[in-house]
């Protein structure tokens, strides 16, 4: 798989996670988080995002 | 409440810091010590996306709505997963091209459309005005919370904030016209106050959510359990989706977000660490919205809820925390107004009033100073129309702004994403999109929020026009959705649909198509041309004076003569010229790279008509003939006429062709013997006359730049040179043959890029191979006209002769001057004993060779394959002295530069080929390509010629079909795969009567089906026979899957193996 497939490829998967259904699927109340289910799953998306630049720019860079 | 005169000085005293980072990045930056040039300051500059608008009001919108203030932030960390494909890209054709704003990146790429860039910069106007109203009031709102509402009644503290923002945004944006538009000393500023407003944010936020309450916890668990507010942690999908798609593209395109993610960036490796730390930035500004929003509900706090970052901490009597997040809130604004403004009073000065200065302002009036005065100017009018705004309305009203200027900018996504991956995007689906965009955009978000504010009756909004209720603006067809998905969903499919509709119908200029070109296919690697090596002039050249210096003046009637002169100095010590060595190649690269720099100062569409005025002669039409042309010559092609070149040429200008005609006559009998008025006339003299351009022979840079300029501004042009021949031998002894050599090959690609159709009258004895009387078409004219061949050969052998010690360069040119007089591929060049050969100094052979290098005589002449063969015996003499030297590495940059197929150094007459592939697609190319340069060539092939014309754009003239089929196309040349004679007989033909034969025989495994092996193999060692005596090549592809080992072995030993790969143009 070439880099721009990739990118393409997380970009896609980035913008299923952030929506419905997923965001349903974390819905505040019941689930783990009680609460914080939402923005606890999002967070956590939010981080992983930020990951995957991080690691993009440690493994790249000169 | 503060005493009103400490915060008022507190907010000056922060502005004053913010002049002197700026003035300190800027002195650094003078220094060659940038602080700005690094990725992290690139990556906090992403942070001007953060307004006043999402410091204040995502607290706002969080008090309201829940986490529906996410998406805002949700789509610009994912848009930055994609920003190492699409703003990577959008980087590099912005530095290609030197565009320094979203309005000239689009109009650009249509053609440097100045409807386009209008019709941008005039939204953008219109959006960004009440945006910049808000980040104002804004300001003087959270200072009314900390201080109380002290000489804001006629909004005196806007308006002394608007002047200190103004002031530096001219300081700052617009000291000099940069056709960079870089701004290190702005950029430090937006960089230092993301900081600033990261810091009150997290102060204010950890006070609130830890000091007055006992953590998350307690703020979501009350929120969860309070009835009224428990929805606010429930998401409303449609809308959240619809956000997060419209921050998505917001963030690409918005004014100030492309100046710094594009137009500031220095290194595009900066962008890897941006796409981390702007995604945590966002984490961490938001991190407690949610807290400090439900924080405010839960206590009750006074006031608006988008002054709660203020409001609590000042109910508090936390006055230092509240002065703290005022100062951040004043950062996030006047980021935005400062980047806003710079941006903005760019786009107009581009887009609507350069193109009307070029246009109108003579040329006696001192331009620099008045287009960076405007400038200045346009700065000026951008934050004042902000702070007139601000005094119409109040903050209720403009609580949706930012939505409307996203959804606004979301517009220009079809035309900006589409010319940067859809090649057929075309102006005219652009404008179509845009302009319906914008409409809908107007109709269906902008009138419903006028409605709110009581701008527009709400009659409209609940009955529709006319009481027409399908057309509610707020329910468009009868789609009832929230305002931002509905305004979202209509605006983009309709703007979306025309675009592609009209870019269907209306094919894209060639200007376009290039263009676009650029744009989709920025990263692939096109072989660059390797700098010609250095031939310095000797005693007596004429060296040329003015093209470098017209060029100069040009880019100084614009930006200054200073500016301009250090400008083409840097240029030319890039290019590693000077002003009076400069060759052809290199002021084309010159003129090039001077255009950029006007667009970047100027605009693409003022640039285009800087261009266009420049073009010294312009193209004319005649006055139509309402007979059919008589003769049809095509685009891209060159043609040597020999007897009828005038009767050619005018039978096309009196048929919409526009032409341009370049003689040593009399431009006014030619006019009066062929009866056109109107075409121009170029005359190769070297005096002055009126009314027509004269151009000295010599000058051939001038000459090529004037027909480029003249090619360049026609859609559809023919060039006639009547004296090409007296062009070439008169410049033999004036100027140096690489610079006759450059002219002729730069001709030749200028014709090739189908832009328009060369004629050259030339005798028949001039024309390296037999011509006819009327129309010749002609390839690769190096190889075709007088002595350029032989030109190009002292090109090559300078450039080798110049890599050997001096006695090694001694005996390799002793061993020339021998083959010279004995090797059949120097026949077309003398021996040195009667007068050509080494210059006279090679008798001495030393550390003078290369001043003029090897000497060539006016009459002398290299066939294309003795040209090659001559090649390979310097070649031989060379690895008698240097046994490493190989000559395809050392050719390479020169092969490159003259656009010559590497293979050619390996094909020897008279010898036999094998090529050993599956399929026949590299033989094939390999064979095209060469017949492509004007080889003459018979390919006898398995595939049908329509086939082979399809794919390789092979003539069925010089094909012959191995096939038995009958009911064949009469003009199709066919053969049975059995008969061998016949198949025989037509090789010879061929061979017998082309000068320089080459034959490519593919489909070897049918003939042996057809036939059996050892036929094959007695036809092929026949034909190998027969193509030494006749001093032809032929090729042979063979599959060697197809045959077994012995077999193989048996075929391969008849002929030579050519190993190939990707050898094609």
């Amino acid at each position: 798989m070439e880099q721009r497939d990739l990118w393409i490829l997380l970009f896609i998967l980035g913008s299923v996670l952030l929506n419905w259904p997923m965001l349903s699927l974390f819905k505040g109340g019941d689930g783990a988080f009680g609460n914080y289910s939402t923005p606890v799953y999002i967070t956590v998306v939010w981080l992983l995002i930020i990951l995957s630049g991080y690691l993009f720019d440690r493994w790249t860079s000169p | 409440m503060m005493n009103p005169a400490f915060a008022l000085g507190a907010m000056l005293l922060y502005l004053l810091l913010l002049f002197g980072v700026a003035h300190y990045a800027e002195r650094k930056r003078d220094l060659g010590l940038s602080i700005v040039s690094n990725p992290y300051v690139y990556a906090l500059s992403f942070s001007v996306y953060v307004t006043a608008w999402t410091f204040y009001g995502a607290v706002g919108r969080s008090a309201t709505d829940g986490l529906g203030f996410l998406p805002i932030y949700l789509g610009p960390i994912l848009i930055m997963l994609l920003s190492w494909t699409v703003l990577r890209k959008m980087i590099t054709i912005s530095k290609e091209h030197r565009l320094a704003t979203i309005s000239d990146f689009i109009s650009f790429r249509y053609g440097r459309s100045y409807v386009i860039g209008a019709l941008v910069t005039i939204a953008m106007l219109v959006v960004i005005t009440p945006y910049i109203a808000l980040q104002l009031i804004a300001i003087s709102e959270s200072m009314t919370v900390i201080s109380g509402p002290f000489h804001e009644g006629l909004g005196a503290r806007r308006l002394l904030v608007a002047v200190l923002l103004g002031a530096f945004a001219i300081i700052f944006g617009a000291r000099y016209l940069d056709p960079l538009e870089r701004h290190e000393g702005l950029i430090a500023v937006v960089a230092f106050e993301s900081v600033v407003k990261l810091v009150a944010f997290l102060a204010a936020g950890l006070y609130i959510t830890y000091g007055l309450f006992g953590g998350y916890g307690e703020i979501v668990g009350a929120i969860a359990s309070s009835p009224d507010h428990s929805h606010l942690l429930e998401v409303n999908y449609v809308s959240w989706f619809t956000l997060m798609m419209m921050s998505s593209l917001a963030i690409l395109f918005l004014p100030r977000m492309f100046h710094v993610m594009v137009v500031e960036n220095s290194r595009e490796e900066h962008l890897k660490k941006a796409m981390w730390l702007f995604p945590l930035y966002l984490l961490l500004i938001n991190l407690f919205v949610p807290a400090v929003a439900w924080g405010g509900i839960l206590l009750g706090a006074p006031g608006r809820a988008d002054m709660w970052m203020v409001s609590i901490p000042m109910s508090q009597g936390q006055e230092m925390l509240a002065l703290l997040v005022f100062i951040g809130g004043t950062s996030a604004a006047t980021a935005m107004v400062l980047v806003s403004a710079v941006t903005v009073g760019t786009m107009i000065l581009n887009d609507l009033e350069m193109p009307y200065i070029v246009r109108k302002i003579g040329k006696g009036r001192n331009l620099p100073s008045l287009i960076l005065n405007l400038k200045r100017l346009n700065i000026l009018l951008v934050i004042a129309l902000g702070y007139l705004y601000s005094l119409l309305v109040g903050f209720p009203a403009l609580v949706d702004i930012g939505l409307l200027s996203f959804l606004a900018v979301c517009q220009l996504a079809p035309a900006a994403l589409g010319g940067l991956y859809w090649k057929k995007g075309s102006r005219q689906g652009a404008i179509a999109g845009l302009v319906a965009g914008f409409l809908i955009w107007a109709y269906t978000a902008l009138l419903p929020t006028l409605a709110d504010a009581g701008w527009v009756s709400e009659g409209l909004m609940a009955t529709g026009p006319f009481g027409i209720a399908l057309l509610r603006p707020t329910a468009l067809f009868g789609l009832e959705l929230d305002l931002w998905t509905h305004a979202f969903f209509w605006s983009i499919l309709i703007n979306f649909t025309l675009y592609v509709f009209f870019s269907l119908i209306h094919e894209p200029s060639e200007e376009e198509k290039t263009i676009a070109e650029g744009f989709v296919d920025v990263y692939r690697t096109f072989p660059r041309a390797e700098p010609a090596p250095v031939i310095p002039l000797g005693d007596g050249m004429v060296i040329r004076v003015g093209t470098v210096d017209e060029l100069e003046g040009t880019v100084a009637r614009y930006i200054g003569a200073d500016r301009a002169k250090s400008i083409v100095e840097m240029n030319l010590a890039d290019l590693k010229t000077t002003r009076e060595g400069i060759d052809a190649r290199d002021l084309f690269e010159l003129r090039d790279r001077l255009e950029k720099t006007l667009t970047g100062s100027l605009g693409p569409s003022a640039t285009r008509m800087i261009v266009e005025e420049e073009v010294a002669v312009k193209p004319a039409v005649e006055v139509m003939k309402e007979t059919r042309a008589i003769y049809t010559l095509d685009p891209g092609k060159a043609y040597i006429i020999p007897e009828m070149a005038y009767e050619v040429f005018t039978d096309q200008i009196t048929h919409g062709i526009e032409g341009l005609c370049i003689t040593t006559s009399d431009p006014d009998e030619i006019r009066s013997r062929w009866h056109f008025t109107e075409t121009p006339i170029i005359r190769l003299s070297g005096e002055k006359g009126r009314g027509e351009r004269y151009i000295p022979k010599n000058n051939l840079p001038l000459l090529f730049v004037t027909i480029k300029s003249f090619v360049e501004s026609s859609k559809n042009s023919i060039i006639l040179l009547d004296c090409i021949e007296e062009l070439i031998e008169e410049n033999a002894s004036s100027v140096p043959e690489s610079e006759v050599l450059d002219f002729v090959h730069a001709l030749d690609s200028l014709s090739e890029k189908g832009r328009t159709r060369l004629v050259l009258l030339a005798r028949p004895e001039f024309v390296n191979r037999r011509v006819a009387a009327e129309i010749n078409e002609a390839e690769e004219l190096i190889f075709l006209l007088g002595p350029i061949s032989a030109y190009l050969f002292k090109v090559f052998a300078d450039s080798i002769m110049r890599r050997l010690d001096p006695s090694s360069r001694a005996m390799v040119m002793r061993d020339l001057e021998d083959m010279m007089g004995t090797e059949k591929a120097f026949t077309g060049m003398r021996r040195p004993s009667e007068g050509v050969g080494c210059d006279p100094e090679m008798g001495e052979i030393g550390p003078e060779f290369g001043r003029s290098g090897l000497k060539i005589d006016p009459a002398a002449r290299l066939s294309r394959w003795e040209f090659f063969a001559a090649l390979r015996l310097l070649a031989k003499a060379v690895q008698r002295s240097d046994p490493t030297f190989d000559l395809a590495s050392a050719a390479k940059p020169l092969m490159a530069k003259y656009s010559l197929n590497p293979i050619e150094l390996r094909l020897v007459p008279g010898t036999t080929y094998v090529i050993e592939e599956d399929k026949p697609a590299k033989s094939l190319g390999v064979y095209s390509d060469l017949v492509d340069r004007g080889v003459e060539g018979l390919c006898i092939s398995r595939y049908h010629p329509e086939k082979l014309m399809e794919r390789y754009g092979l003539s069925p003239e010089g094909v012959i079909w191995l096939t038995q089929a009958s009911g064949a196309k009469p003009h199709y040349r066919q053969v049975d795969p059995t008969n061998f004679p016949r198949l025989s007989s037509m090789i010879s033909d061929f061979l017998s009567r082309s000068e320089e034969p080459l034959v490519l025989l593919e489909g070897l495994g049918y003939l042996i089906t057809q036939s059996n092996y050892e036929s094959v193999l007695r036809f092929i060692q026949s034909q190998r026979d027969e193509v030494s005596l006749k001093k032809g090549i032929l090729i042979i592809h063979i599959d060697p899957l197809a045959l077994d080992t012995k077999e193989l072995h048996r075929l391969k030993s008849e002929m030579e193996i050519l190993p190939i790969g990707d050898e094609k143009r």
